[in-house]
């Protein structure tokens, strides 16, 4: 039975395969030409390749398995010892988009209102001429470039394009970059990484750790550690997401009331005098001044009546955070999706700064940073530039937009676009047709991830991990390498600057022989190091490792990567220099609960693992699977607790009409009794229009024009929302959430007591 | 032979198989289209898969089990009223017997096909003969069922003899097919013997073979671990629900061919009345066994059982449920005891409600199982689509269409029978009484 | 004889659902239209499943585990097939046998942990999701029954190889996807019946439960976890 079965198997596996592939005969226009009588009937020969995965800044090794040289699907490789063989489910689809039938083939012009295919010669002579153009009528001030990429390497190319060309306005929107926004803001340099080793309490602040992070992957199985050691995890968030609800404490708060909250933790510090002083003696300015307003303005008292957490509550993580020997106040790019978001993170600075950031570290100055110049540098530009230069008619000459959505990240779509359609010249080095690139003007399409070369760059374990993005397959079709298109143009405006490399491949070979001109590190697939080895390498013990370059490079694409967990780190130090600005402007709610009328609910957009910035709905597996934990699917949903929905008259499960002030659209609701009540938690991700059908809504367009001043970013859970038809029965919202507070309070006191 | 010269006493009841009204081919032709587009929907079925069925995941069984039940619920009439009534010599069967047996024929033949509709692949319906596993309830099903159409066919068959022979005898169009069915009867006493023996013998089989049927129909679900399936009554429970609709179609199907064929000299009111107590005697067993089937669920209180009890009684089913209730105990109790209601207009309107009502208790005790699954999954929902409304419309419409084609080719109400009871009941009848009652006559030769 | 079960320990996983994408793409489970999915069709071989909340709000938690096949010992499904289309092999997987299958689902009626999926339609999937097909299985066409098999063409082509090896099989080369891609390394598979495999000294946790144990199916995958369920 079992013979017959496994030959069954195989004959229907390989037939139906080709059958498969044969039957959508449409569909064969999206492989090259010569891979079409492979799979009919190739040979079947398996093999692996390694590569990473870049769709968050994790990097991740990949191994990807490849029938006749054609990859088919992704696995996590157990050498890296970023994700020792884990991987998520982002990682896991990154072979679908090799195979997509929306993906661009070809460079295309946008020629009466449709996109038509051009070459890419005469694609390129279009920006190079219209660059050179602005460069002699002196605009250069007048271009914007944003570029979303979470490689390092890459960052930095667009900076050195940046600086040679002139054009300054330079928005880098990816995650690290935006955690670190605030430190630089505050004290001019910002921690590498969190040391999960020396932590003993971590009070966290809206920071999805293992789904959206700078390492979700690696800080989901420090953090399993960390809790077995039986450390204590205390998460201040307006949502009890999955991925934190094992914590031990879980503060529902609403984002705009951080800073209150922070701010109120760090009297308790203050008062009772537990603080580090002579870290801040050298370290923080002005510091006389904060204590005195903290002191005067934050009583737990005053603090509770603003955020609505008992003072008791308070008072107790107070006490926890100052008995810990090195705890964290964490927060990553999530907490700036508020209208006050960056001064929260200002506050949480400070609160960290009381203890002396001794579980932040850095790595020290090594070899790396001769090859990350300019890594430290902080963001002066962000999307507020951009929008505030939109707005002024005829003011922008150009943008150039590389892997971003920002079209779909913004609440005020409707004057967005409007704004962008009247920019003379939009280049997109997009991979798709999305609501961004739709406004260009020209449309080079960048190679998917399994078709470039790189390098990644990651700090966050405390050692740098460089993972080898190298191409699994040759190009499929006629797109190219944003890198390369850089290059050129860079040589080519400005020949004078002698830039040092011909494509973005010799660009990365280059950085590769830094590293190895510092003899240092080991490969991924070489063993970990033990502690008899490390303190060997202490005393100075080390072994020439790597023969030629050639040989380096080889064992690095055999091996998927390099670390050095030799590396030495250093204490985070930051001169803060607190400018009364960042605390004097008060922290007072501009949304108050106490005065949320009758009916409406107060609207929590919040993000999944599943959609990392908001363009995952191009994955197919991934949009039937992002409400498969409710079993909603292809639809948006709304979370509501079961309480407030009751006194709503709404029944779990029902379809309703959601109504704001812009607009109304459709949801399912769901009970669900982690939700805050007086909340409506909405998921964001939905309402792509990708290939003609969009399933769900996106929620952002439909909630308040409010943005973080510094930095941009859209807010997340400031507006309020109404559900058509639904019926007030006893008590209004406001009132309701009078009584959670009190049930909090209650809840608290009989724990303490039990 | 000119068949006009004939005169018999009972031409009322040969003449529908010579005589074909125009009423009658419209209606047959309205029926075979309905029966058509059942067709066509299920090759649409068998082209795209089930899909276009209104089953999901977790209500995997819907309108087709659902019909399957039901059907076979109701051939359990014919066989069972006819042969139980034939066993306890009960004389007001005569002119009953022969509907009930061929609505039994039919409805199996229905029945039996359903469970095909709603196969995945029933291109490997022949999996089940080459590589049948005994130990399934399924191939019980197939077993009985099998068993039970061969043996009410053989049932249906014998009674009939006497009648083909007649029918033989008075020529006409089917003279040869007659001939070869009738087996050369020709009414002397040795066939006549052979016959009565022949049919005791199977009146007596078929019964534990009808009750074996439903039983084990109702075993499929009850041998599964679901909440609410998981019963020892449901073998009970389903014959006598079975028998319930059966008697119920029966009655509908005699009053509308009495009507449609003039038989009421021989569908007398008191047979009407008779079978409507018989109604109300199984309506209030049905109750019984509905009433301690939920009563236990609630008091034993076990949350998966619970979900789907309350799923039922004040969940999304309540309508049915409680529709249910009243269409088979609340309609035939008010209607069948009460003597100003018990009119054929009133016994008509309580069977169609009890046909009705079957139906839906089928689905009540199919669908809200399969709903609310023990793990905590949210409820499933189960709307049915055009195709297995349409097919449960086919169906019907091929039971009456089969129906009416026996009614052209084989007399609908025993001939012989009735016959034979102008002839003999009398007699044999008085002198069973002798038997019972004490004997005057005994104290009489006493005394004398 | 190996038999093989698994272990979840559900202090370390934190529902990314990485196990439910990896099991799709590994077994080339269909997707299924917008229209289909609102009936409720979805084809997942796994399902991360939401049980219960403990405690009150605040302090309130919700229980989630991956849901799938637990390779019972004693399944209820097959004893109601009636082609013997899913069948208990020696090594204790529960696997089906595809060609056999006549579609009843009356295997899916008996389920009580509603893990049997049925292919409603014919195969018709998004052209992106086709290429990516993975050759080792079959693609199951309309009216058959389907569920998790411990990704049994993985077993398969793990004693090929260590047969083409000269050596016997080892741990190490037969698991499953979801085991494979676990970030957390939440999810352990092996030989429950050798004492060596760490599935076996996994075993002696006091933390372990299965679901619905008192059903008598003597599932085969156990859920560590410090929490009552």
């Amino acid at each position: 039975m079992e013979i017959n079965r496994r030959d069954f198997v195989k004959l229907f596996g390989g037939s139906l395969f080709g059958l498969a592939i044969g039957g959508g005969a449409g569909a064969m226009l999206k492989l090259p030409k010569k891979a079409e009588p492979i799979l009919y009937s190739g040979p079947r020969i398996e093999s692996w390749k390694l590569t990473a995965c870049t769709k968050c800044p994790g990097s991740c090794s990949l191994r990807i398995r490849l029938i006749d040289d054609l990859p088919i699907q992704a696995f996590g490789n157990p050498n890296s010892p970023i994700n020792e063989g884990g991987i998520c489910p982002l990682g896991l689809v990154s072979v679908a988009d090799l195979y997509h039938p929306a993906r661009l083939t070809n460079p295309v012009k946008k020629i009466n209102g449709e996109f038509k295919p051009v070459s890419y010669k005469e694609a390129y002579n279009i920006i190079s001429d219209n660059l050179k153009n602005i460069i002699s009528n002196k605009r250069q001030d007048d271009v914007f470039i944003v570029a979303q990429t979470e490689s390092k390497f890459r960052v930095e190319l667009f900076r050195k394009f940046s600086d040679t060309t002139g054009f300054k306005n330079l928005i880098i929107d990816n995650f690290r970059d935006g955690s670190s926004f605030p430190f630089f803001k505050a004290a001019g340099n910002a921690p590498d990484f969190i040391d999960f080793d020396k932590c003993d309490y971590i009070l966290n602040f809206d920071a999805q750790f293992t789904e959206i992070s700078q390492n979700p992957i690696y800080f989901t199985r420090k953090i399993n550690e960390y809790r077995s050691k039986g450390f204590k995890i205390t998460t201040v968030q307006p949502k009890l997401t999955p991925g934190v609800a094992k914590l031990d404490e879980w503060i529902p708060l609403q984002p705009v009331l951080f800073g209150n909250f922070a701010l109120g933790v760090a009297y308790v510090l203050l008062k009772d005098d537990q603080y580090d002083k002579s870290f801040l003696e050298e370290n923080f300015s002005g510091f006389t001044d904060f204590k005195n307003h903290v002191l005067e303005n934050y009583v737990p008292d005053k603090v509770a009546k603003l955020t609505g957490i008992p003072a008791e509550k308070i008072i107790e993580i107070g006490r926890k955070f100052e008995k810990a020997s090195s705890p964290a106040a964490y927060f990553d790019e999530s907490v700036l999706y508020n209208s006050n978001g960056t001064q929260n993170a200002f506050a949480i600075i400070a609160l960290n700064a009381l203890k002396g950031f001794r579980s932040f570290g850095k790595i020290k100055n090594s070899f790396l940073s001769s090859v990350l110049q300019n890594e430290s540098r902080e963001i002066n530009i962000t999307f507020t530039n951009l929008m505030a230069r939109l707005s002024k008619s005829n003011a922008l000459q150009a943008l150039l937009i590389s892997g971003s959505n920002f079209v779909f990240n913004s609440p005020d779509s409707e004057a967005l676009k409007k704004q962008l359609s009247s920019i003379p010249f939009i280049v997109s080095f997009s991979s798709f047709v999305d609501e961004t690139s739709s406004f260009a003007h020209l449309i080079i399409p960048d190679h998917c991830n399994l078709e470039k070369l790189d390098l990644l760059l990651n700090n966050s374990m405390g050692v740098p991990a460089v993972t080898l993005q190298q191409p699994v397959v040759e190009p499929f079709f006629k797109t190219s390498d944003t890198g390369d298109v850089l290059i050129s143009l860079m040589k080519e405006i400005k020949p004078e600057a002698k830039v040092q490399y011909e494509n973005y491949s010799d660009y990365i070979t280059q950085i590769a022989k830094k590293i190895y001109s510092g003899r240092e590190g080991i490969f991924m697939d070489q063993n970990k190091p033990t502690v008899i080895e490390k303190g060997l390498r202490k005393i100075g013990w080390q072994t020439e490792q790597f023969g030629s370059f050639d040989d380096f490079w080889d064992s690095l694409t055999d091996s998927g990567g390099w670390w050095d967990p030799f590396a030495e780190k250093e204490p985070y130090n930051p001169k803060i220099d607190f400018k009364p600005a960042f605390y004097k402007e008060s922290f007072t709610t501009k949304n108050s609960l106490n005065s949320i009328p009758k009916n409406k609910l107060h609207l929590n957009i919040f993000k999944r693992n599943l959609d990392y910035k908001g363009n995952m709905s191009i994955y197919p597996v991934l949009v039937e699977q992002f409400g498969s934990n409710w079993s909603v699917f292809y639809q948006l949903w709304a979370e509501i607790n079961p309480v407030t929905a009751r006194s709503l008259s709404l029944r779990d499960r029902s379809k309703v009409i959601l109504k704001t002030n812009k607009g109304k659209f459709p949801a399912v609701l769901i009970y669900n009794p982690t939700v805050v009540p007086g909340n409506l938690d909405i998921p964001f991700g939905l309402g792509h229009t990708i290939l003609g059908d969009t399933c769900g809504v996106n929620p952002l367009i439909f909630s308040e024009n409010k943005i973080d001043k510094p930095t941009g970013k859209p807010s997340f859970s400031e507006s309020l929302i109404e559900i058509e038809g639904s019926s007030l029965k006893n008590s209004s919202l406001a009132e309701q959430v009078k009584l959670n507070q009190k049930q909090f309070a209650e809840n608290q006191v009989r724990r303490d007591y039990a | 032979m000119n068949n006009q010269n004939f005169v018999d006493e009972d031409e009322t009841l040969f003449r529908p198989i010579y005589h074909t009204g125009k009423g009658f081919y419209a209606f047959a032709a309205a029926l075979a289209a309905i029966v058509l587009f059942g067709i066509f929907m299920y090759i649409r079925q068998l082209i795209f898969g089930l899909g276009v069925t209104g089953m999901n995941e977790p209500v995997s069984w819907g309108f087709y089990i659902i019909s399957f039940v039901f059907f076979i619920g109701i051939s359990h009439a014919g066989t069972l009223i006819s042969a139980i009534l034939r066993l306890s010599k009960a004389e007001w069967r005569r002119p009953i017997t022969r509907m009930a047996e061929v609505i039994t024929g039919i409805v199996l033949l229905i029945g039996g096909l359903h469970p095909i509709i709603d196969l995945g692949r029933p291109d490997r319906i022949l999996h089940i003969f080459e590589r049948g596993r005994l130990q399934s309830p399924l191939l019980w099903d197939v077993t009985s069922i099998t068993a039970y159409f061969t043996a009410s066919t053989i049932y249906l068959y014998l009674p009939l003899i006497p009648d083909i022979a007649l029918l033989r005898d008075r020529g006409g169009r089917f003279h040869k097919i007659y001939e070869i069915l009738s087996w050369g009867y020709e009414g002397t006493e040795k066939q006549k013997h052979v016959l009565e023996r022949a049919i005791n013998i199977l009146m007596v089989m078929v019964i534990p073979i009808a009750v074996s049927v439903h039983t084990v129909i109702s075993w499929i679900f009850s041998m599964t671990l679901q909440p609410g399936w998981h019963s020892t009554i449901f073998g009970p429970y389903f014959v006598v629900g079975a028998i319930y609709s059966g008697i119920a179609a029966l009655i509908i199907v005699m009053i509308a061919f009495r009507k449609a064929y003039h038989l009421q000299d021989y569908l007398k009111e008191i047979h009407f009345r008779y079978l409507g107590t018989l109604l109300l005697v199984m309506s209030l067993l049905w109750f019984y066994f509905t009433f301690a089937e939920y009563l236990t669920t609630f008091y034993g209180h076990e949350p998966p059982e619970m979900r789907v009890f309350l799923y039922k009684f004040v969940g999304n089913y309540s309508f049915f449920f409680w529709l249910m209730v009243v269409c088979n105990f609340i309609i035939p109790v008010v209607f069948l005891s009460n003597k100003k209601l018990k009119t054929i207009g009133g016994i008509l309107f309580t069977s169609i409600a009890v046909v009705l009502g079957m139906w839906l208790e089928r689905l009540i005790i199919i669908v809200p199982s399969m709903a609310n699954p023990r793990l905590p999954y949210p409820t499933g929902i189960y709307v049915p689509s055009l195709t297995e409304i349409s097919l449960l419309l086919a169906a019907t419409a091929a039971f009456v269409l089969g129906f009416m084609g026996f009614s052209k080719l084989f007399p609908l109400v025993s001939i012989w029978e009735i016959k034979e009871g102008r002839e003999q009941s009398v007699k044999t009848v008085s002198e069973r009484l002798h038997e019972y009652l004490p004997s005057k006559g005994h104290i009489r030769n006493e005394i004398v | 004889m190996p038999r093989y079960g698994m272990v979840i320990d559900l202090n370390k996983c934190n529902q990314c659902e990485a196990c439910v994408t990896a099991c799709k793409l590994e077994n080339n489970v269909q997707i299924v239209s917008k229209e289909n999915a609102e009936m409720g069709r979805v084809m997942q071989w796994m399902k991360m499943l939401t049980t219960n909340h403990e405690g009150n709000y605040p302090e309130i938690r919700p229980v989630s585990l991956p849901v799938f096949c637990v390779q019972c010992d004693d399944p209820p499904c097959i004893k109601v097939c009636p082609v013997r289309a899913t069948y208990k092999r020696d090594d204790g997987i529960v696997a089906q046998i595809y060609p056999q299958c006549i579609g009843c689902r009356y295997c899916m009626a008996n389920c009580p942990y509603t893990v049997k999926v049925f292919n409603w339609y014919k195969d018709e999937q998004p052209v992106e999701y086709e290429k990516c097909y993975n050759t080792d299985v079959s693609v199951r066409p309309k009216g058959i029954v389907e569920k998790c098999t411990f990704c049994i063409h993985r077993l398969q082509k793990a004693k090929e190889k260590s047969k083409a090896e000269h050596r016997k099989m080892q741990e190490e080369d037969y698991v499953t996807a979801c085991t494979e891609v676990c970030p957390a390394h939440a999810i352990h598979f092996g030989d429950l019946d050798d004492p060596n495999s760490h599935v076996s000294k996994l075993m002696n946790d006091y933390r372990k439960f299965t679901l619905q144990e008192e059903l008598g199916t003597e599932p085969k995958v156990y859920y560590l976890s410090e929490k009552s369920q």
